[in-house]
C-alpha cells in the first residue's frame, strides 16, 4: 500500500513539473482591463479589444464590463485599482472629480508620454492631459459634447414649431407643446444637473474670461487676476436665474425632479409623450434609432455675445495603464488603441466622435450618424471649451449640484445659490 | 375584560356589523390585490419587447416574447453568461445561510439557557452590533479582507454576510428557545446526555420550524445583497446575481432602452426566492412558536 | 417518571453541582461559551474590527488614496453645525417613526384578520409576505415606474378615476418624495410584523378567545382587551427592530430618489454614502456613522427603559 502510494505519488509529482515547464510554449501575457459597461465606451471599448486581440495573439486582453452602479468611479481607484491584483489597464475619466489626480499623486498610473509623442491629438487635448510635472498619464479615447436638445419632428411638423433662435422663441414652444398634451423638455436630473445644463448656461452667460477663470479659481494656487470673478456677478447669478426661468415657464417635463435614472427620461422622450429630450452627442450616435419618429436636434439659444458658444466638450474619457508587472504589454495595447486603427475601431463599435486631427471628415461620415458628424462639424467651426465637471474636484461638483437642485425646487434663489458657490469655492481655496 | 354582555340584538347592530366585514373584506382584498399585482407586472413586462412595454405598458403580453430572456441568459451585455452569476448567488446564499443558523441557532441556545456570567453582557453586545450602519464599513473591510485573503473570494462573502445577520438571528433564536418547554431537555440531561447532544437530538429537530423561519428571513438580503458584493467581489466570475441586475440598468451614457431585459433579469432573480418560499411556507407556518411541542 | 421524581432527581443534581469546588464554575460553563464563541469571534471579527478602523478613521481626513491626515474633532464640530446631517437626521426620524408606526399597525390588524380565519385567509397569509421576500433594487424599479408621472400606474389610474387633480409628480417634489418612499417601504415590509405578530397571536390560548365570545365580546373589544395585552412583549419587540433598521435604511431611499430632489428625501444612510463616496470623504463620513451609531443605540436603549421589557421576546 505504501508503496503504491508513493509511486502515485512520485508520478504525479513528475507530470506537475514536465506541465508546468511545458505550458508556457506560447508566451502569452495576459492582460486584466476594465471598462463601464454598456453602449458608448463599454461597446467602443468591447470592439476595439476584439480586434486586438484577434490580431496579437501573443498579448490577449480580458475586458471586465463593470455596471455603474452604486458608483464604480467613486469607489475603484480606492479599491480596485490600489490592490494587488488589480487591472493592468483601464478606461477612465481622467478628471479630477474621479480622482485622477489622487491617482497620479499616489503612483498608481504610468506615464505615457511616448504614445503621446507619435501625435496625432489636437492642442487642446494635449494641454488637458498634460500634468504639472510635464507627464501625461492618460491617452484620451473620444470626444463628447453637451447639452443638445433633441426633438420629435413629427410633433414639430404637426404644431408648426422650428427649433428656437432665442429663448422667447424656447419659451413659445414649450407653451405649444404642452396645449397640444405633450411635456416639453425631459432629462436626466442628477441631483440638479439636469445632465449638464448648467454647463451649458455656463458657456452661454459668462464671457469667455469669466468662464476659463471661474473654472480654475477654486484652485488654492490660483492668481489674483483670477480670483476677481466670483459667482455673484451678474453673469454668475444670470445661470441661476435662467434656471429659475425656465422652471416657472415650465419648460421641464412634470416631475422632472424625480427623474434620476436616464432611462426614464428617454422613454419619455422615445415613446413619444415629452417632444423633446436633453443629454449630449452620445445620445445622438444612435439611441434615437426607432421607427416612429424622425429626430433633430438644436441647441439651446444664446445669452451672451462674449460668450464661448453653444456646447462643451467633455476629454477626459481616456486609457490609462497602471504601474504593475505587465507594463509594457499594457503600454502596447494603449499605443494601438491610441492610433489611427485603434481609434477607429473603438468608434465604429461605439458611434462616438473620436478627438484625433488624423481622421478626416469622410472617414467619420461614413460609420457616424449624421446627426454626429453634423455636431462634430459644428464644433469645428464654433469650438467647445472644456466642461466645468472636468476641470474642478468632487466637493466642488457636489457644490454646484445641490446650489443648482435648490433652484430648481424652489428651495434657494438664484443670489442665494450663487452665494453658496462662492462659499465652495472659498472653502476649496482654504480659506 | 369586558364585564357587561354585549349581545347584538337590535337589527341595526346586526347590519353594521355586516357592513363591517363587508369593508374588512374589501379592504383586505384590495391589498391583496395591490401586493401581488407589481410582482405580476414585473412578469409580463419581461415577456415584453420593448416598444411595446412602451407603449402598452399594461397590456398582457400576446404572444409572450422570451427574447429578453435569451439576451439575458446569453449574457451580452455583461460578458458573462448568466448562468456564472446564478450559481455564485447560489454557492454564497446556501452557504451563508447554513453557516448563520448554525452559529445563531447556538449563541442562541446558548444565551437562552445558559446561567454564565457574560451572559447579559454577550445579549447586550449582540444589540450593540444591531446599531452598527454597515455601509461604513465598507473600506476598513475591503483593506482588512484584502490583507488576510478573503477578498474575490466565496468562502469570505459567507463569513461576511453571516456576520451582518448574526445580530439580528442569534436575538430571535434566543427568544424562540427561552419559550421552548425544559421538560424535553431535562429528561435527556437526566439521561446523561451532554449539553450539545441534547442541543442536536432533541431540541434542533423539533426546531425545525423556527429554523426554516431564520432562513426565510435572511434568505431574501442575502440572495439580493449589492453593496459589498460590488466592492468585494471585483473579479467577473466570481459576481452575483444582483450585480448582473446593475449592469442591465444603463448608465447614463447609455443609447438604447433596455427595460426588457432589465425586467427578465430582474424576474430571474426573483423566481428563486417565490421558489423557496413556496416550498417552506408550511415550515414557516409551524414556525416561531415552539407550540409545535404541545 | 413521575413529576415529583423529576423535581426530586433535578434538586439532586444541581446541590451536587454546587458542591464542587469554585472554580468548576468556568469548566461546568464552559460549553455555554463554547456555543457563543463561534457568533461572539466573527463579531468580533468582521464588525467589531472594522467598526474600530472607522470610528479611528473619524479623527482624520482621507480621500482614499493618499495618505491619511489627523484632524482629531474637527469632523465632529463640522458635523454639529453642518445643515445636511441635522436635515438627514430629521428626515431619518421621521422616517423611522412612520414606516414603524405604518409596518407593525398594519401588520396588526392583517395577523388579526387571518387569524380570526376570515375567508380566503390562507391567501392572505401567502401574498401579504411575497413583497419582503423581493430584493430592494426590484422594488425601487418596480415602484418608480409606478410613481412616473406621466406614464406611471399611479397617475394613469387616479386619471382613469376622474380622480385626476390628486396626481402629482410624487419622486420629483419636495413635499412627497419622502412619503412616498415611506409608503413604499410599508407596502413591502408589512408583512414581517405580520407574520410575527400571527405566531404570537395565535399562540394565545383558544379558552381564552372563547370566554371572550361568550361574554359577547365585539371584534374590536377583542383586540383591545384581550389580544394587545397578550402580545405586547412581542409588540414592543417587533416595533424595536423595525425602528432600528429604519434608521438604518439606505438601499431603498438611494435608489429611488438619491435622497433627492434638492435632499428632501436625504437620510442618514444617503448622507453617509454620498459623503463617503461621491465626495471621497471617507474620515467625515465616519464622523457621520459614529453620530449614526450613537443616536441608534440611544434610541434603541432609552425604548427599552421605557417599556420595561427586559428582554427580546418574539
Amino acid at each position: 500500500m505504501n508503496y503504491t502510494l508513493k509511486r502515485i505519488a512520485a508520478a504525479s509529482f513528475a507530470a506537475l513539473l514536465v506541465a508546468s515547464v511545458a505550458a508556457p510554449a506560447i508566451a502569452e501575457t495576459r492582460l486584466r482591463m476594465t471598462v463601464l459597461g454598456g453602449p458608448g465606451a463599454g461597446d467602443g471599448t468591447q470592439g476595439a479589444i476584439k480586434a486586438w486581440n484577434a490580431a496579437n495573439p501573443d498579448i490577449q486582453v480580458d475586458l471586465e464590463l463593470q455596471s455603474d452602479e452604486l458608483n464604480w468611479q467613486a469607489t475603484a481607484p480606492t479599491t480596485m485599482f490600489a490592490a494587488s491584483d488589480g487591472p493592468d489597464l483601464s478606461w477612465w475619466w481622467c478628471s479630477p472629480s474621479f480622482q485622477y489626480k489622487d491617482m497620479i499623486a499616489a503612483g498608481l498610473l504610468a506615464p505615457l508620454d511616448d504614445i503621446y509623442a507619435k501625435g496625432g491629438y489636437p492642442d487642446g487635448t494635449v494641454q488637458y492631459f498634460t500634468e504639472p510635472d510635464g507627464h501625461k498619464y492618460g491617452v484620451n479615447t473620444d470626444v463628447v459634447w453637451t447639452p443638445y436638445v433633441y426633438y420629435n419632428k413629427k410633433i414639430f411638423a404637426d404644431l408648426g414649431l422650428q427649433p428656437p433662435k432665442t429663448w422667447d422663441d424656447l419659451y413659445a414652444i414649450v407653451d405649444k407643446v404642452r396645449g397640444a398634451g405633450y411635456q416639453p423638455i425631459a432629462a436626466l436630473y442628477d441631483y440638479g444637473l439636469v445632465n449638464h445644463l448648467p454647463d451649458g448656461l455656463m458657456e452661454r452667460s459668462w464671457t469667455k474670461d469669466e468662464y476659463t477663470a471661474m473654472l480654475h479659481n477654486w484652485s488654492p494656487k490660483s492668481t489674483d487676476a483670477e480670483r476677481k470673478f466670483k459667482w455673484t456677478d451678474p453673469d454668475g447669478v444670470r445661470i441661476f436665474q435662467t434656471l429659475k426661468d425656465m422652471v416657472d415657464k415650465k419648460v421641464f417635463a412634470d416631475g422632472f425632479a424625480g427623474i434620476i435614472d436616464d432611462e426614464v427620461a428617454k422613454s419619455l422622450f422615445t415613446s413619444g409623450k415629452a417632444a423633446m429630450y436633453q443629454t449630449g452627442s452620445w445620445g445622438g450616435a444612435g439611441m434615437l434609432d426607432q421607427k416612429q419618429f424622425d429626430v433633430g436636434f438644436f441647441y439651446y439659444p444664446p445669452i451672451n455675445k462674449e460668450a464661448y458658444g453653444p456646447v462643451g466638450s467633455w476629454v477626459p474619457n481616456c486609457f490609462v495603464a497602471f504601474n504593475r508587472p505587465h507594463l509594457d504589454a499594457a503600454k502596447k495595447v494603449i499605443a494601438w488603441l491610441a492610433s489611427k486603427d485603434g481609434a477607429l475601431a473603438y468608434a465604429k463599435a461605439s458611434g462616438l466622435t473620436i478627438g484625433r486631427t488624423d481622421v478626416d471628415a469622410d472617414t467619420l461620415k461614413s460609420f457616424l450618424k449624421p446627426a454626429v458628424a453634423q455636431m462634430a462639424a459644428d464644433v469645428g467651426t464654433m469650438g467647445a471649451p472644456p466642461l466645468f465637471e472636468s476641470a474642478v474636484p468632487p466637493d466642488v461638483l457636489a457644490a454646484l449640484k445641490l446650489a443648482a437642485g435648490q433652484v430648481l425646487t424652489g428651495a434657494a434663489t438664484p443670489e442665494q445659490a450663487a452665494k453658496s458657490m462662492d462659499d465652495a469655492y472659498a472653502k476649496a481655496r482654504g480659506q | 375584560m369586558p364585564s357587561s354582555s354585549k349581545r347584538p340584538t337590535s337589527v341595526a347592530e346586526r347590519w353594521l356589523q355586516l357592513g363591517l366585514k363587508v369593508f374588512i373584506t374589501a379592504m383586505l382584498l384590495a391589498w391583496l390585490v395591490l401586493q401581488v399585482y407589481p410582482i405580476f407586472f414585473l412578469f409580463i413586462t419581461s415577456l415584453k419587447s420593448d416598444p411595446d412595454i412602451l407603449s402598452a405598458p399594461y397590456a398582457l403580453p400576446f404572444p409572450p416574447q422570451f427574447s429578453n430572456y435569451t439576451a439575458v441568459i446569453e449574457g451580452g451585455r455583461t460578458n458573462q453568461s448568466i448562468l456564472v452569476y446564478f450559481s455564485n448567488s447560489v454557492i454564497i446564499t446556501a452557504g451563508t445561510l447554513i453557516l448563520l443558523i448554525a452559529v445563531s441557532s447556538l449563541a442562541g441556545y446558548s444565551l437562552a439557557r445558559g446561567k454564565f456570567p457574560g451572559n447579559a453582557a454577550t445579549q447586550q453586545l449582540f444589540l450593540l452590533a444591531l446599531a452598527v450602519p454597515v455601509h461604513v464599513l465598507l473600506i476598513p473591510i475591503y483593506f482588512f479582507f484584502g490583507q488576510i485573503g478573503l477578498r474575490n473570494n466565496l468562502f469570505g462573502m459567507i463569513l461576511l454576510y453571516t456576520t451582518l445577520g448574526l445580530p439580528f438571528t442569534t436575538i430571535l433564536m434566543r427568544a424562540y428557545f427561552v419559550s421552548f418547554p425544559k421538560e424535553l431537555e431535562e429528561a435527556a440531561r437526566i439521561d446523561g446526555c451532554s449539553r450539545f447532544a441534547v442541543f442536536w437530538r432533541v431540541v434542533l429537530p423539533i426546531s425545525r420550524g423556527a429554523l426554516a423561519s431564520m432562513a426565510i428571513i435572511n434568505i431574501g438580503w442575502v440572495w439580493s445583497e449589492l453593496f459589498f458584493g460590488l466592492t468585494l467581489l471585483d473579479k467577473a466570475a466570481l459576481r452575483t446575481l444582483p450585480l448582473a441586475i446593475a449592469a442591465y440598468k444603463p448608465a447614463s451614457m447609455a443609447q438604447q432602452t433596455a427595460v426588457g431585459e432589465l425586467f427578465a433579469i430582474m424576474a430571474l432573480t426573483v423566481l428563486p426566492m417565490l421558489v423557496f418560499y413556496f416550498l417552506f411556507q408550511n415550515q414557516i407556518r409551524k414556525g416561531m412558536t415552539a407550540g409545535a411541542v404541545k | 417518571m413521575s413529576a415529583q421524581d423529576q423535581a426530586s432527581t433535578r434538586a439532586r443534581v444541581d446541590s451536587q453541582a454546587a458542591q464542587r469546588a469554585p472554580g468548576f464554575r468556568f469548566r461546568e460553563n464552559l460549553h455555554w461559551y463554547l456555543f457563543i464563541a463561534p457568533a461572539v469571534l466573527l463579531l468580533i471579527a468582521f464588525m467589531g474590527f472594522p467598526l474600530y478602523r472607522s470610528l479611528e478613521l473619524s479623527l482624520f481626513q482621507w480621500k482614499g488614496l493618499l495618505p491619511r491626515k489627523w484632524v482629531g474633532l474637527d469632523n465632529f464640530v463640522e458635523l454639529f453645525s453642518d445643515v445636511y446631517f441635522w436635515n438627514a437626521l430629521s428626515h431619518t426620524i421621521v422616517f423611522a417613526a412612520a414606516a414603524t408606526v405604518g409596518t407593525v399597525g398594519l401588520g396588526f390588524l392583517l395577523a388579526v384578520a387571518i387569524s380570526r380565519r376570515v375567508p380566503l385567509y390562507r391567501l392572505y397569509r401567502f401574498a401579504f409576505y411575497l413583497p419582503v421576500m423581493l430584493p430592494m433594487t426590484v422594488v425601487a424599479a418596480l415602484w418608480a415606474r409606478i410613481y412616473e408621472p406621466n406614464f406611471g400606474l399611479l397617475n394613469t389610474t387616479l386619471n382613469s378615476l376622474g380622480l385626476g387633480a390628486l396626481a402629482q409628480p410624487w419622486l420629483g417634489s419636495l413635499s412627497l418624495s419622502l412619503p412616498a418612499i415611506i409608503a413604499v417601504v410599508i407596502w413591502q415590509y408589512a408583512g414581517f410584523p405580520m407574520i410575527v405578530l400571527l405566531a404570537a397571536i395565535e399562540g394565545i390560548p383558544e379558552e381564552l378567545h372563547q370566554a371572550a365570545t361568550l361574554d359577547g365580546a365585539s371584534e374590536l373589544d377583542r383586540m383591545r382587551y384581550l389580544i394587545i395585552p397578550m402580545i405586547w412583549p412581542v409588540l414592543v419587540s417587533i416595533s424595536v427592530v423595525q425602528v432600528i433598521f429604519s434608521l438604518k435604511v439606505f438601499d431603498i431611499v438611494w435608489v429611488m430618489t438619491k435622497g433627492g430632489p434638492a435632499e428632501s428625501s436625504s437620510v442618514l444612510g444617503t448622507y453617509l454614502y454620498r459623503r463617503a463616496f461621491e465626495q471621497q470623504e471617507y474620515g467625515y463620513a465616519s464622523a457621520v456613522a459614529v453620530a449614526m451609531f450613537a443616536i441608534i443605540f440611544t434610541v434603541t436603549y432609552l425604548y427599552y427603559r421605557l417599556s420595561k421589557v427586559d428582554a427580546v421576546e418574539f
